[in-house]
């Protein structure tokens, strides 16, 4: 039976709850809409739930990693539509949910052998994947504060008038929760990252010319030159929400560059 | 039931005259008791800075006072000649009053459309009476219906959709950039009338420290008084917007006064911090260029604020039907509901009269054929006779609850004169 639930029908029904969420913007706020939205996701969270258990996520490989992260952000998107009744809370997380997943599919259909980890490696190798996904999660998190960030700055700079179009957090409480999203998240995929060039090193066909090395380089120096903007030079606001697309663009691209580029890395639980 | 108001508002009045037709402080209780002595009424005043209405009820008896006598009351109150008063006078009667303060609770009869602070007084002007003693059951049952009339248009409709108050809709728009304000710094430059309503509701907001500077020192600390703010000399002006996070200007100065060149000095020393502008002055103190600054989340001028507020009561004239529909269905509710009230009594004095009547015939029966019928016999008997006293008591019964309340219509005084009820 368990078996028998698999990504599509999460997919499917962050999908529904993403248009019905959709349809309170475009058609008014209905509270059976919000209703059917909430039950839908409700049910995807369930099934995504469901398949990460039977399939022992996180630490079965690069395309598990990113359920794992688009799941947290399931339950974050849940949490926080309850939370927020009146805010447009799901058609922000939503569409990065849909996307992580269905780049795990993608992932999955073009999966690469994935070499054994050697077992005195074993706990080092989980650690890394760990730390990677929790440093993901805290990444899309800042991700999605950024994006509604720049919705309501546009809004306020064009003077929509307050409780017109979509209902957002006030832009300080946005700018705080990116600036901890990003703050949790950068050491923690550092220490993922040293773990992982520590296992990498002793691969034998370890090279720095390695295109998810290279990638993942880019995204730690992208990651850490957006920290010294924010606690070096003091950038707030819109430049910060859009650094943190960047890095988020970048984190996404060494998560899938392994399966564009033939890599040495062992598919494991991250960038 | 006998009611009717009268009262003279925005429309039918000039504010001079309001002014001296208002009840302020003792006078209302005074108004209150001389007016339910004299007439021998129920009443309420229902006195606003857009209205003063007084409502008199009476359950039976003499015709109430109308429009012209009411005049002289308020003329003879006031100090005020009849017949300046009268010409502003509106008078509603029964019905048509019970529908004219359901519409005045669901400011549909207010200056702004949607307005909440109505509800509210109408609220007020009811406890007032209570407390004054003047109110009787036929204003309780009225003005408690009218409380509930205003919570269903508030709640069904969109009536009060939107802020339509300039301050508050200025507030919004900061609540918009800033989650709290404990920490926050605000900037008040000049002094402008525009400005102090504004200034009352920042206040409000609780922030962590108010600036005020003027050219005028002396008026920098007239305000800084009001709202516990710390005045500033105008020449340190550019410190206090390095260190303000909100900004209220309302100064008369007729060029701007903070051009965007200035800002943009300043800019570095705020290390990004942001700030958002409420410019209120005309002319505008702000450069409106300021707005594509990355540290400015908000400048907003008065003629945004006023745009805004009339697109919010356009939107809000849009449910003036739905709304109208509910005070039409409450209307009918109300009278139909106090149309029974009132038959209660001369219901249930019908029905124990013909009761007394059935078991009196009944009894007298049962005694001339006593010891000859059985316990089943009797029952059945005794359930015939029910049944006949039902079925000739069901059609006046149903007219009685159905029209009693019309006025005129004498029914409910026939009931009592044709089945003798009052002895």
């Amino acid at each position: 039976m368990l078996e028998r639930i698999t990504i599509l029908c999460f997919a499917a029904s962050y999908g529904v709850a993403l248009l019905l969420e959709a349809m309170q913007l475009l058609l008014g706020r209905s509270e059976w809409r919000r209703l059917a939205a909430l039950l839908a996701g409700a049910a995807g969270l369930f099934a995504h739930t469901v398949y990460v258990v039977y399939h022992g996520l996180p630490m079965q490989g690069g395309p598990s990693s990113l359920l794992f992260v688009s799941w947290v952000l399931a339950i974050f998107y849940l949490v926080g539509t309850l939370h927020h009744p009146r805010l447009a809370w799901g058609v922000f997380v939503l569409p990065v949910v849909l996307v992580l997943v269905v780049a795990a599919k993608l992932i999955i259909a073009s999966e690469p052998t994935i070499p054994p980890t050697p077992e005195n490696l074993w706990f080092w190798a989980w650690l890394h994947a760990v730390l990677l996904i929790l440093g993901s999660v805290g990444l899309s998190v800042g991700f999605v504060a950024s994006v509604m960030f720049l919705v309501q700055a546009w809004k306020l700079k064009h003077k929509t008038p307050p409780g017109e179009g979509i209902q957002l957090l006030s832009l300080e409480r946005l700018e705080v929760m990116n600036r901890r999203a990003i703050t949790w998240a950068f050491p923690l995929f550092t220490a993922g990252l040293v773990i992982g060039l520590a296992l990498l090193l002793n691969q034998e066909d370890f090279t720095l010319t390695d295109p998810k090395v290279i990638v993942t380089g880019l995204f730690w120096a992208v990651f850490a030159l957006l920290l010294y903007l924010r606690y070096g030079l003091h950038i707030q606001g819109r430049r910060m929400a859009l650094g943190t697309m960047i890095a988020f663009g970048i984190m996404l691209l060494a998560y899938v560059v392994q399966y564009i580029w033939p890599s040495a890395h062992p598919s494991g639980g991250g960038p | 039931m006998m009611l009717i108001v009268v009262g003279a508002n925005f429309r039918t009045a000039p504010m001079e005259l309001r002014e001296t037709l208002a009840f302020p402080g003792g006078k209302l209780s005074r108004a209150l008791s001389e007016l339910s002595a004299r007439y021998g009424t129920e009443t309420v005043i229902l006195d606003t800075c857009n209205r003063v209405e007084i409502y008199l009820a009476r359950l039976t008896g003499e015709a109430l006072p109308d429009a012209d006598l009411l005049a002289e009351f308020l003329g003879e109150f006031h100090g005020l000649p009849a017949a300046k008063v009268r010409p502003a006078l509106y008078a509603h009667r029964g019905a048509e009053a019970v529908q004219h303060l359901f519409r005045v609770v669901s400011s549909l009869d207010s200056l702004v459309l949607g307005e909440g602070q109505i509800a509210g007084q109408v609220k007020d002007a009811y406890e007032k009476a209570q407390q004054a003693g003047t109110v009787g059951p036929v204003l309780h049952a009225l003005f408690q219906h009218a409380r509930i009339v205003g919570k269903r248009v508030r709640s069904e409709t969109g009536i009060a959709q939107g802020k339509a108050s300039v301050s508050s809709l200025a507030v919004d728009y900061l609540k918009q950039v800033f989650d709290h304000f404990g920490d926050k710094t605000v900037l008040v430059i000049g002094a402008g009338k525009m400005g102090e309503l504004t200034l009352k509701h920042l206040k409000a907001l609780r922030p962590g420290r108010i600036l005020v500077t003027n050219r005028s020192p002396d008026k920098a600390r007239e305000v800084a008084a009001l709202c516990n703010g710390v005045p500033v000399p105008f020449e340190h002006l550019d410190q206090c917007l390095v260190s303000a996070d909100v900004i209220l200007s309302t100064t008369g100065a007729p060029e701007p006064i903070v051009t965007l060149e200035r800002f943009q000095r300043l800019v570095p020393q705020r290390q990004g911090r942001p700030v958002a502008i409420i410019d209120i002055a005309v002319p505008r103190d702000f450069d409106p260029r300021l707005i594509h600054l990355d540290v400015v989340d908000l400048l907003i001028n008065i003629d945004d604020l006023q745009a805004i507020r009339e697109h919010v009561l356009r939107n809000r004239v849009k449910h003036v039907p739905a709304v109208e529909a509910i005070i039409q269905a409450e209307q009918e509710r109300f009278l139909k509901d106090w149309s029974r009230r009132r038959a209660a009594p001369a219901i249930a004095k019908l029905y124990e009269q013909w009761e007394s009547i059935r078991k009196e015939v009944q009894e007298e029966c049962f005694r001339k054929l006593n010891g000859k019928l059985t316990a089943e016999d009797l029952a059945i008997i005794e359930g015939a006779f029910r049944l006949m006293q039902n079925k000739l008591l069901h059609a006046p019964l149903s007219v009685l609850r159905e029209q009693g309340h019309e006025e005129g219509s004498g029914l409910l005084e026939a009931i009592y004169k044709l089945f003798r009820l009052r002895d």
